[in-house]
């Protein structure tokens, strides 16, 4: 068998342990003193599943401390057999693993997953990000005396909404004493403004108007498009931290 | 201000950088590792903390980039974009080595995450020396690249693992990473001999040595990069010491990583041996 075939058929095996092409590779490579050519197979089937399940393990933290290690370890192998890694960096994959997990029959006992997936993933990607910084407390107050002036969120922050209690639930990852009461309702719905601040994350809680507000930042805009139609509830204190935290974390730019 | 990197000075013993010893790293503590190995991969294309560590690091110790992707035995074209990224990547950090493994690791919509064997007969010697030449052309840099450690052997080899490497330096300008720890183990799982083995590589080609802890399963050794050094392995190191001296060491350990001050230990007894063969 020439090396391009047996490339694509030992892939193709390693991801699919019963396939024919079991046969046809055992036919190409010999048993060693120690360790016969079927058992070999199995090494890198098992190392395979075993670097792919790390991967996921380390990005999705809550999750894996949430569901404990075996329900941690069935769900990733049915994310695994769905999705194969096409990333060069280990450490990207799982960039599915949130859209995987809406149809999920975990999700009847754990309604809360796809959503604690796609915070846990952002996470991961905010991390990952170069800190974009945009202006101070002072300069802010400059720009916003300027109410042409277009300006933008920047770019190594999100803006998120879920329908449950993400924060509280990442909380988890940190949970280990099995006599604690972590017993909370988490339906209660979350608006975070998620950003990088030196080298660690961020998450402020935002009230519904406030993310309303951020998210017409998102795209650049001026603050009298902006507040030329506002949430109807929306109040000044709820303007004012909210522009605390802008400018104390530096997250709006002006747009040139 | 640029900070041109490091040139590997009389301290020849590195470590790998890994993510468990950042917060230490960032505390520059004073350590007995002369440089370090920074996985390509891992750092290349973040922006974030990781990234932070090694431009940190650089400024103080000469830094390595290991490759783990290249894939260079695939028989599918090279992702274009990974290896400009690479380049990128190496013109800032400025390492006074890169190197890679000789092996594939998959198929561009399916990366295993392994470094996986290949046939060591001519054809691949020929389809090797094409994308070498390719790598090296892209990148304007010498590559190293390592032996890997294999759990089988294919029955259409036509020369062992050895004079494949001997041949791939005669007709390549590529340099050699010589991991001692996936010989020993390759010798063990295959019963081949590690003397013959290290005898035949010419050492003037072999820019980095690579040692590590292997773990035993079901009576054949696994290169996992877990445990500290064994004496077989020591003695597999001073016969190369024996005959060349001065090749950057590389102490590695990837699973179930133990405190920075056990893998400066492992350190000090490889320049301990070092010493003893002087």
């Amino acid at each position: 068998m020439k090396q391009k075939e047996f490339n694509e058929k030992f892939v193709s095996l390693i991801r699919k342990s019963a396939s024919t092409e079991f046969i046809e590779l055992l036919a190409d490579i010999k048993d060693g003193a120690k360790i016969s050519a079927l058992r070999a197979i199995e090494v890198y089937q098992e190392d395979y599943q075993a670097r792919l399940i790390d991967a996921l393990k380390n990005t999705f933290l809550a999750i894996h401390n949430l569901l404990g290690d075996d329900l941690f370890h069935q769900l990733g192998n049915d994310y695994i057999n769905a999705y194969p890694s096409h990333f060069f960096d280990l450490d990207q994959y799982g960039d599915n693993f949130s859209s995987f997990l809406i149809s999920h029959n975990l999700l009847e006992d754990y309604v809360f997953l796809c959503e604690l997936a796609n915070f846990e993933w952002n996470f991961r990607e905010v991390f990952h990000l170069h800190m974009n910084e945009g202006a101070d407390g002072l300069k802010l107050m400059e720009m916003l005396a300027n109410g042409d002036l277009q300006v933008q969120l920047v770019s190594s922050a999100r803006v998120l909404h879920y329908n449950y209690q993400i924060t509280k639930l990442y909380a988890l990852k940190d949970f280990d004493d099995k006599n604690d009461d972590h017993h909370f309702d988490f339906h209660i719905p979350e608006f975070i403004l998620m950003n990088k601040n030196g080298q660690k994350i961020k998450t402020h809680i935002l009230s519904k108007n406030q993310s309303d507000i951020i998210e017409r930042f998102l795209k650049p805009n001026s603050l009298l498009e902006v507040f030329s139609n506002p949430p109807p509830t929306i109040t000044p204190e709820e303007i004012q931290s909210l522009f605390q935290i802008l400018g104390t974390d530096r997250l709006l730019l002006p747009n040139r | 201000m640029k900070i041109i990197s490091k040139s590997i000075s009389s301290n020849i013993f590195g470590l790998g950088l890994r993510s468990p010893h950042y917060s230490y790293l960032e505390t520059r503590p004073c350590i007995t590792a002369g440089w370090f190995e920074a996985i390509s991969e891992n750092y290349f294309r973040t922006k974030g903390r990781p990234r932070q560590i090694l431009e940190n690091l650089r400024a103080d110790y000469p830094i390595s980039c290991h490759g783990v992707s290249l894939s260079i035995c695939s028989y599918e074209d090279f992702d274009w974009e990974y290896l400009s990224d690479l380049k990128k990547f190496y013109d800032e950090i400025q390492p006074f080595q890169i190197s890679d493994h000789l092996c594939f690791t998959g198929l561009k919509n399916n990366n295993l995450h392994n470094l996986l064997p290949f046939a060591y007969t001519n054809e691949n010697l020929k389809h090797l020396s094409r994308r070498i030449d390719q790598v090296q052309t892209f990148l304007g840099r010498k590559i190293a690249l390592e032996n890997l450690s294999a759990y089988f052997e294919y029955k259409t080899s036509t020369m062992s693992e050895w004079q494949f490497l001997v041949e791939l330096t005669k007709i390549t300008d590529c340099d050699l990473l010589l991991d001692l720890n996936n010989i020993y183990v390759n010798c063990h799982n295959h019963q081949l001999n590690s003397d013959e083995y290290i005898n035949a590589i010419p050492l003037e080609r072999v820019k980095e040595i690579h040692l590590a802890g292997f773990s035993v399963r079901d009576g054949f050794y696994f290169d996992s990069h877990s445990n500290p050094l064994y004496p077989d392995l020591i003695e597999l190191y001073k016969k190369i010491l024996l005959k060349k001296k001065n090749i950057p060491t590389l102490f590695e350990w990837d699973e179930d990583i133990p405190s920075f001050d056990i893998l400066e230990n492992q350190i000090k007894e490889i320049r301990n041996i070092w010493t003893e063969c002087s």
